[in-house]
């Protein structure tokens, strides 16, 4: 047990409210620890300090009125009764010490701002980023999808093999034996009618020969 | 500090004629113990809670009083709080002692009342008794080789009282109640509705606080 700890247990030893065995080690410590020892001494003047408040008494007359004073408020507040919000209000002062919301303000604060921003970081970039086209179609195992731009029609691109689509889902029906596909496709790529050139085309690859000329050192 | 549940002038004896006269009534409800005083202010008899208020007025006002350090302040919230418990009386489920639940109504509003009033403090202290120049306490603080052996009643009186309100609220009430008092550990958590570990806490912080700002007097 550290010093910090045994500190807050001199009220207890004090008292004679530890199980014996914890009251010996205290004093064992405290006989050992000259910082402890001198903690308890504070504490003890502090203690003894405080208590003089007691003396501190309001004159033999003060409560004389009390009860009168008592009565004609309590009838005063039941003539004119506050309104219900009020009432709650000091219901919830009386009985919750002070509202949990408002000891946990400063993280629901901060738990609000960080959601906050984290929904218009969101937004910001949902709306920079290119648009997608998703449609939802059931064909046939084996057929491409059909992507149209948008419900209404207009023209349309058949997402093949040169296509190259974002197949975000697919589902297959096994009554109908029909598999649905939820198709991502870039906005730019619905732009291209015909297959794409790949740079490797052009290219004239000639096969690499690691059969060189034998060189000995 | 915490009042029996059964009064020792409690009698078992009954009246024949099933009830007792009035005057008879207002002289027993005094040696009748809080259970049965509540039972009958519920039940709508104001005397019952006329005995309730008169047991325990000053012992709430000495805590409010201390925490508030003025006494007009304390007398309001002392008469707000027994206005409160009579209104709620209804709501008084009996898991506490009446005294808990009252002294729990009034620490809290006494509570609420300095976190408003925080810009505007002003004393307005008792008067000390005269017998503390007979405490054994106060004879060995004037007779010891402090800095401010020379000190006044009143400048000590002032001192405390200052350095008591410059504790938060929480750390204020379980010194009170703890060092003041002299409430034990399990009742300011119960008054408190908190662990005792939690007023063991605010007690060792309050004290080490206090030890800071009353260093002239240790």
């Amino acid at each position: 047990m550290n010093c910090r700890k045994i500190q807050r247990l001199f009220d207890e030893l004090a008292e004679g409210r530890l199980p014996e065995a914890l009251a010996e080690q205290l004093r064992r410590h405290l006989t050992d620890c000259t910082d402890c020892r001198v903690a308890q001494q504070r504490a003890a003047h502090l203690r003894r300090l405080l208590a003089l408040k007691r003396y501190e008494q309001p004159a033999p007359a003060y409560f004389s009125g009390f009860l009168d004073e008592f009565h004609s408020r309590l009838q005063a507040e039941t003539a004119s009764p506050a309104s219900l919000w009020l009432r709650l209000k000091a219901q919830w002062r009386d009985f919750r010490m002070t509202p949990p919301v408002w000891t946990l303000r400063y993280g629901l604060v901060g738990a609000a701002s960080v959601l906050l921003v984290a929904a218009i970081a969101s937004w910001m970039i949902a709306y920079q980023t290119k648009p997608m086209v998703a449609e939802r179609t059931a064909t046939p195992v084996g057929q491409n999808v059909k992507v149209s731009d948008s419900p209404a029609g207009g023209s349309h691109w058949v997402a093949a093999q040169n296509g190259a689509p974002i197949l975000a889902s697919v589902a297959r029906d096994t009554t109908t034996d029909a598999t649905t596909h939820v198709v991502l496709v870039p906005a730019e790529a619905r732009m291209k009618t015909s297959a794409p050139n790949y740079v490797l085309d052009h290219l004239v690859i000639t096969p690499a020969s690691y059969d060189g000329p034998r060189v000995d050192f | 500090m915490k009042p029996s549940r059964k009064s020792e002038f409690e009698t078992t004896v009954l009246p024949e004629s099933g009830t007792a006269p009035a005057v008879e009534r207002e002289t027993d409800a005094h040696h009748e113990d809080d259970e049965t005083l509540v039972a009958r202010a519920r039940r709508g008899d104001a005397k019952a809670f006329d005995v309730l208020v008169g047991r325990y007025k000053e012992r709430l006002y000495a805590t409010v009083y201390h925490m508030t350090s003025n006494r007009e302040d304390a007398n309001d919230l002392v008469q707000d709080a027994f206005i409160k418990a009579y209104r709620s009386l209804r709501g008084f489920k009996g898991n506490a002692s009446f005294y808990t639940w009252i002294y729990r109504i009034a620490v809290n509003r006494t509570i609420n009342f300095l976190k408003r009033r925080r810009q505007r403090q002003h004393f307005s202290l008792d008067d000390v008794d005269n017998n503390i120049q007979t405490d054994p306490d106060f004879v060995e603080l004037m007779s010891h080789d402090t800095p401010r052996r020379q000190v006044g009643l009143n400048e000590l009186q002032q001192c405390l009282n200052e350095a008591l309100q410059k504790l938060s609220e929480p750390h204020r009430a379980v010194v009170i109640m703890h060092d003041i008092q002299g409430m034990t550990h399990a009742d300011i958590a119960k008054a408190m509705r908190c662990t005792e570990g939690t007023v063991r806490s605010r007690l060792f912080y309050a004290r080490r606080y206090l030890q800071a700002l009353l260093s002239d007097y240790l």
